[in-house]
């Protein structure tokens, strides 16, 4: 009986359409093939390694999917240097100490069995991960080039089996699988034998169509026309001709932020001007904003032919 | 079930995913038998009539590279509308060996330690009585080959200094990482050690154990210039750093002239002068001229993600004499810099001993450099890593 409860209670896709649907009720417009990876992922109960370029929205699509499966999303920020005590667990060393001490005079062999209990274990994302009762977690791995190459075999046994082996304690296994999504902005590539143990998608920057949709339901109050001039004009920045002159085209993150600018100085048509003034919000880096002249942005402006 | 995919009734998806996984192999995207029963677990899972599932679904489970994306899709295309034909087409763009097998070629640095042997017998006691007569006169002749110009060498010296470089030891200077190991001294405390010593001991932690930084090394980017001034210096310097850098984890080498190559696979093979065999195959700019500045920009943009962290060394091997636009040089060098811990030039032009950067090429790039270093000869190179020791610590 509490199984049934359980089994009607966590959320279960059945088909990608469902993905889809279930997706853009979170507010995240996920393409076909992008759904059906994380459709696989979650049948095939395997951790899905998301590549893409900045601004595509890897991360915002495990804190979709954590919303849209009513679970917790758990997140651990990687970066140089992040080891296993950041990352799994950590022995509670002052308390454990404590302990010690209070037990002077006791048998030593009960002492060294008593420290290592599981109440002197601090538990870090991976661990929590595993332990998270049902219906288990969403973790995410961000940006998990940024880990130096020691740190990812930390990750091997966990992403294979979904289990972690702590030498004093013993291996502790999930309950509950937990969803497992890892990012990489691809500055280095990753190693093999974590590229096996996972799914693999590549997000690309979306189409127009499905840019604009975006747009739309992110800010609701935005006028139509300004949303279509935003897309068109960040859509064509992306078109390879364009795109060689700068170092990084804008993502969707920015696309965002720049009609929000746009909405916040009232803007209802986008001319070079204004192109001009606010280029800081689409490019970070000087030369690209140099690039960005008169000239370009007045071709890339002219509306459609019908 | 009649499906794109064959019948599945009687196992022809089996069948089809294996021969699609074969073909991938071919082409050289890495498919083992993991993947293929994951894929057809997944295509159980999905849609199968629906073909954009389909190739969604075999390329999230198979493949793990951006770059192999699209080898994927023309595969995919050309599979699943008719697999003989891209069997036909795939033997039609395969290499096809028409020549007789023929015995293994011997290793060409076993050949010429054979032949060194032989000529050695052959004409040892001339050779002997040579050297007795022009001791009295000139320096030996291992003192003159350390001091000699690479480019000054006859083709047999060349070979010898060569063979001498690639034994001369060189020593990059670590950096600390951080990562911790246990230590008797260092600032943090190493918690799990003193606590194992602690619980045996009633609590009373007698010896406190510390931690210490651990030392790695820092990545490497090697750019070799390969014009025509420069031919016989990169042939040379490549060997020796490849015999130099065999232990040291990241290297990265790039050749650049007209165009910018990445050496990096071929730098990997073991043998040197297989080595240098297959870096002969990947360029196809030897010995034209000089376009620093391009080459530079296309390495800044597309392998920008070499030198992430800001700790890469750059070992520029360039006379630079330089033929493009001094201005594209300046900024890429400049962008280089930013990113990157140092550059250091590796100058053969040095040998003139009142070199001075003049030209406008060598001074921008002496501007950027943190320190100009020579290489012309032995001698110098054996110097190399006594300067990269002061210069990166």
């Amino acid at each position: 009986m509490i199984q049934w409860l359980d089994i009607l209670s966590s959320k279960v896709f059945n088909s990608v359409d469902e993905v889809i649907v279930a997706l853009k009720n979170e507010g995240y417009f996920a393409d076909r093939a992008l759904a059906t990876s994380v459709f696989l992922a979650l049948k095939l109960k395997r951790p899905l390694l998301l590549e893409g370029e900045p601004g595509v929205g890897k991360t915002e699509l495990s804190k979709a999917l954590a919303r849209a499966l009513e679970r917790v999303l758990l997140r651990l920020q990687c970066y140089d240097g992040l080891d296993q005590r950041e990352a799994m667990y950590e022995w509670n060393y002052t308390a454990q100490l404590l302990h010690v001490k209070v037990a002077q005079g006791g048998d030593q062999d009960d002492v060294l069995k008593e420290i290592y209990q599981r109440r002197y274990l601090i538990s870090r994302p991976l661990l929590q991960a595993i332990e998270c009762s049902k219906p288990g977690a969403v973790l995410l791995i961000d940006e998990i080039d940024r880990a130096d190459e020691p740190f990812e075999a930390y990750l091997l046994e966990y992403l294979a089996e979904y289990q972690i082996t702590i030498p004093e304690l013993g291996t502790i296994q999930a309950q509950t699988t937990p969803i497992t999504i890892l990012t990489s902005n691809r500055t280095r590539e990753l190693n093999d034998a974590i590229k096996r143990r996972c799914l693999y998608h590549w997000l690309d920057y979306p189409s127009r169509k499905r840019e604009l949709e975006i747009l739309q339901v992110m800010l609701p109050n935005a006028p139509e026309k300004l949303t279509a001039q935003i897309a068109l004009f960040v859509s064509r920045l992306r078109e390879s001709s364009v795109r060689e002159q700068f170092t990084r085209a804008p993502g969707i993150a920015e696309s965002i932020e720049w009609a929000k600018a746009l909405i916040a100085m009232d803007t209802l048509v986008i001319d070079p001007e204004i192109v001009h003034d606010t280029a800081g919000i689409l490019f970070k880096q000087r030369d690209d904003i140099s690039s960005l002249n008169a000239q370009l942005v007045t071709d890339l402006l002219t509306p459609e032919l019908i | 079930m009649q499906t794109q995919l064959g019948d599945s009734r009687s196992g022809k998806l089996n069948e089809n995913l294996l021969g699609f996984g074969r073909a991938l192999r071919r082409v050289g995207i890495p498919v083992d038998s993991l993947k293929i029963s994951l894929s057809l677990q997944a295509l159980q899972l999905i849609d199968i009539k629906e073909r954009e599932d389909c190739r969604a679904a075999l390329f999230s489970v198979i493949v793990g590279r951006y770059k192999d994306r699209q080898v994927f899709n023309d595969l995919f295309d050309l599979y699943f509308k008719d697999p003989n034909l891209e069997n036909k087409l795939l033997g039609l763009m395969l290499p096809r060996n028409q020549e007789k097998p023929t015995h293994r070629k011997k290793n060409d640095r076993a050949r010429e330690s054979l032949q060194l042997f032989n000529t050695e017998q052959l004409n040892g006691p001339k050779n002997a009585q040579k050297i007795e007569l022009d001791a009295s006169m000139t320096l030996s002749d291992s003192d003159r080959l350390k001091n000699a110009d690479f480019n000054t060498l006859s083709h047999i010296e060349y070979q010898l200094v060569e063979n001498l470089a690639r034994q001369i030891p060189i020593y990059f200077p670590k950096i600390l990482s951080r990562r911790y190991q246990v230590s008797n001294v260092g600032s943090k405390l190493a918690f799990q050690k003193i606590l194992q010593q602690a619980s045996r001991l009633d609590g009373d932690p007698i010896q406190i154990f510390r931690q210490l930084r651990k030392k790695t090394s820092l990545p490497l980017l090697i750019l070799v210039d390969i014009s025509g001034s420069m031919e016989r210096y990169a042939r040379l310097l490549l060997s020796f750093l490849h015999a130099s850098t065999k232990t040291h984890p990241q290297t990265e080498v790039f050749s650049f002239g007209t165009s910018l190559t990445h050496l990096s696979s071929s730098f990997k093979v073991r043998d040197t002068d297989k080595m240098l065999i297959a870096i002969n195959q990947d360029i196809h700019d030897f010995a034209g001229g000089t376009k620093l500045g391009t080459c530079l920009k296309k390495l800044n943009k597309e392998y920008q993600h070499l030198c992430v962290g800001k700790r890469t060394v750059v070992l520029l091997i360039t006379d630079a004499l330089d033929t493009g636009p001094i201005d594209v040089l300046q900024t890429e060098l400049q962008k280089l810099k930013s990113s990157t811990r140092s550059i250091l030039w590796l100058n053969p032009l040095m040998r003139y001993e009142a070199f001075e950067p003049i030209a406008s090429g060598p001074t921008t790039v002496s501007k950027v450099c943190s320190k100009m270093l020579a290489i012309h000869n032995l001698t110098s190179l054996e110097q190399l890593s006594e300067h990269l020791k002061t210069l990166l610590n």
